[in-house]
């Protein structure tokens, strides 16, 4: 073997060995690397079902938050609870008692199996519950309380070894139970955990449901007052309308007796008339027996003794005046009827200066003969309005108008105008005034600046809440004696039926 | 540093100046790993160096040419071990690039404890690219053979050179990459 050929399998040899120990690194080194993809691959299946275990917790929690969303009743609450908890916890059977009135003790009646996701009632179990419950049950325990058991049901072989259970107070004196039983080994520790939590959630849920059904409650009885109040309010709207037709009566009476008088004394005539023509005629005819005929002087005579001519133009003259007398009596009733009329609270179209006139014609019955109204407005567009709650405005104005101009007398103004679709109605007159104390009072209900027994002190702020209603505005310039002016605003563009 | 360059650095050694030469250099370098080298494990830096170190004193070339040669030669070794991307690789340019962007991003994903180059990119034209080479392991005349062989893989004339380097007392190493028509 030549000196060149020990060199090379010498350089071979070493390389073999430098290979043999590079395979033995990389070979070490493998299995370091399999050994840390097994414990990575471990730990990853465990993070994996941690995560499982995790979301499912999660989706529960969020299943429990979600109930007293669409839950009404506590009673679908709890069974929504007991469903899902049942289901999370894995339990064979779930149950919950409601205490029912006049009922004492535990009555568990409705148990649900998770595995099959419906409740049944014919479970003989009961009386066997609640024996494993703790004897007092006038305290809510609030919290979780687990026990094992020895309890066979019915509906399984297996027997079940835990129960766990809660109580909490549906209200100052009644307790709810929920109750679930497993036939599990052991109880997962990390799942006690999971129910703290969805305990807390759920008596949340029940206290907010509690709360919400006393506000429903509390919200009935609210709106049973309100309807109370709205009634007694119209009924305050008529008495005072009633009030201001007592303190009207002796106008209207007078108003009334004027006509009747001399109608009255009008008929009193024509019977007298009639018993002169009826005089007459018996004459004539008794003529006429007599002479067979009569002549035309006899007849003239006969009719000019009585004074014909005369009595039928003033018989025509006197039936005008009783048919114009009885008219006037119409118009005041009906004025009066259309006043003091409770009627529907429709608003309707009305025209104001209708309105007005209706209210101007019972006012002035009543008024005293020293003042007048005087009323000077263009033709308005149609409001929607209830024209005889707005009559009672207008004469309560005007009386209060005729009031504050007495003993002197004057002259009540009516003017209005139509600007950028309002109108805007003045009321003045040339009175007392106001003094700045009656002013910030005027719409203050039972004030009145008049004699005891001639004021309700109603007047104005019933007229208040009568323009409120029709969303109009009441604005007042008062002097101190020179008078005062109301200005009503009304709306012209259709205002909301209320 | 990974034992991918060191297996590599023995077969570059072994062509080039034969297998009697890298056994010699193996028996009097007395390295820490014998020279026993697999590619899936780590080896110290410093052994690369020695072995630099002793073949330019043997072989009578700079350490700086013995690494532009290494760099040289370890592109299409490396490339070949990637051949599905070889087709994709076109521009030298581009290719720098995509190092920094995308392999080393990549890399550092699989190994996030590898110490990898710092590339940025100061100047760029069509012919022209000027770029700071950061590297705790000052390989820039290794990253020089590797971009002349890139240039070469490309079809593109491109020439290498450092208008700065850490070596030659500059402050930082700036690569200036050129195409020549």
């Amino acid at each position: 073997m030549t000196d060149e050929l020990t060199k090379r399998i010498g350089i071979l040899e070493r390389k073999i060995q430098r290979e043999k120990l590079a395979r033995e690194t990389a070979e070490s080194q493998l299995e370091k690397f399999s050994r840390q993809i097994y414990f990575k691959n471990l730990s990853l299946e465990e993070a994996l079902l941690n995560e499982k275990k995790r979301s499912q917790e999660l989706e529960y929690l969020i299943k429990c938050a979600s109930t007293s969303q669409s839950q009404t009743t506590l009673i679908e609450l709890i069974r929504r609870f007991v469903e899902i908890t049942s289901q999370f916890c894995n339990s064979s059977v779930a149950s919950f008692s409601f205490p029912s009135h006049g009922e004492l003790g535990l009555h568990f009646d409705d148990y649900y199996l998770p595995e099959q996701n419906k409740w049944i009632e014919s479970l003989p179990a009961s009386e066997l519950l609640a024996s494993e419950m703790p004897q007092n049950h006038v305290e809510a325990s609030k919290k979780w309380i687990i026990s094992p058991i020895e309890l066979a049901l019915p509906i399984q072989e297996k027997p079940f070894n835990w129960m766990y259970y809660l109580s909490f107070k549906i209200d100052s004196e009644n307790i709810a139970w929920i109750c679930f039983l497993s036939d599990k080994e052991y109880i997962d520790e990390a799942m006690l955990y999971v129910l703290n939590t969805s305990k807390e959630i759920f008596l949340n849920n029940i206290h907010k449901t509690i709360i919400k059904t006393r506000l429903i409650h509390r919200n009935e009885e609210l709106q049973e007052t309100i309807k109370k109040l709205q009634e007694a309010q119209s009924q305050l709207v008529q008495s005072e309308k009633m009030a201001v037709l007592g303190q009207l009566s002796a106008g209207v009476a007078h108003e009334i007796n004027n006509p009747i008088s001399f109608i009255n004394s009008n008929l009193q005539i024509l019977k007298e008339y009639l018993t002169d023509l009826d005089t007459c005629h018996l004459q004539l005819s008794d003529k006429i027996s007599l002479e067979g005929m009569i002549s035309q002087t006899n007849f003239k005579e006969a009719l000019a003794q009585i004074d014909y001519r005369f009595i039928m133009d003033d018989a025509q003259e006197m039936l005008a005046s009783a048919i114009d007398g009885i008219k006037r009596i119409t118009d005041i009733i009906k004025n009066l009827k259309s006043f003091t009329h409770r009627g529907p609270t429709d608003f309707e179209l009305t025209d104001i200066n209708e309105c007005l006139d209706s209210a101007i014609n019972i006012a002035n019955s009543g008024l005293s003969s020293r003042c007048h109204i005087e009323k000077n407005l263009p033709p308005l567009s149609m409001i929607h309005a209830n024209s005889g709650q707005l009559q009672q405005v207008f004469i309560n104005l005007f009386v209060n108008a005729g009031d504050a101009m007495e003993p002197e007398g004057g002259i009540i103004k009516v003017t209005a105008e139509e600007v950028n679709n309002h109108i805007i109605l003045r009321i003045s007159d040339s009175g007392c005034g106001m003094s700045e104390e009656t002013k910030k009072n005027l719409f203050t209900p039972f004030f009145t600046t008049k004699p005891v027994g001639q004021g309700t002190g109603l007047g104005l702020s019933v007229s208040f809440a009568i323009i409120e209603s029709h969303s109009a505005s009441v604005d007042v310039e008062s002097v101190e004696g020179e008078g005062t002016t109301f200005v009503l605003t009304f709306n012209v563009t259709p205002v909301e039926v209320p | 540093m990974k034992g991918i360059v060191f297996v590599k650095f023995s077969e570059f050694v072994e062509e080039a100046f034969g297998e009697a030469f890298w056994d010699e250099l193996l028996a009097e370098a007395d390295l820490p790993s014998q020279g026993a080298y697999t590619t899936v494990a780590n080896y110290d830096d410093n052994e690369l160096f020695q072995l630099v170190g002793l073949i330019s004193q043997k072989k009578s070339i700079t350490p700086e040419d013995a690494q532009r040669a290494f760099g040289n030669w370890i592109f299409e070794h490396l490339i070949a071990l990637v051949p599905e991307h070889t087709e994709s690789i076109k521009s030298t340019f581009e290719f720098l690039h995509s190092v920094q962007n995308l392999i080393h991003v990549e890399v550092k994903k699989l190994t996030p404890d590898a110490i990898l180059p710092e590339f940025t990119f100061l100047v760029e034209s069509t012919n022209h690219l000027s770029m700071r080479y950061e590297s705790p392991r000052h390989l820039c005349y290794f990253c020089e053979g590797l971009i002349q062989s890139l240039g070469k893989h490309t079809g593109e004339n491109i020439e290498v050179s450092q208008s700065q380097c850490v070596h030659e007392g500059g402050e930082e190493c700036i690569m200036e990459v050129k195409k020549v028509d």
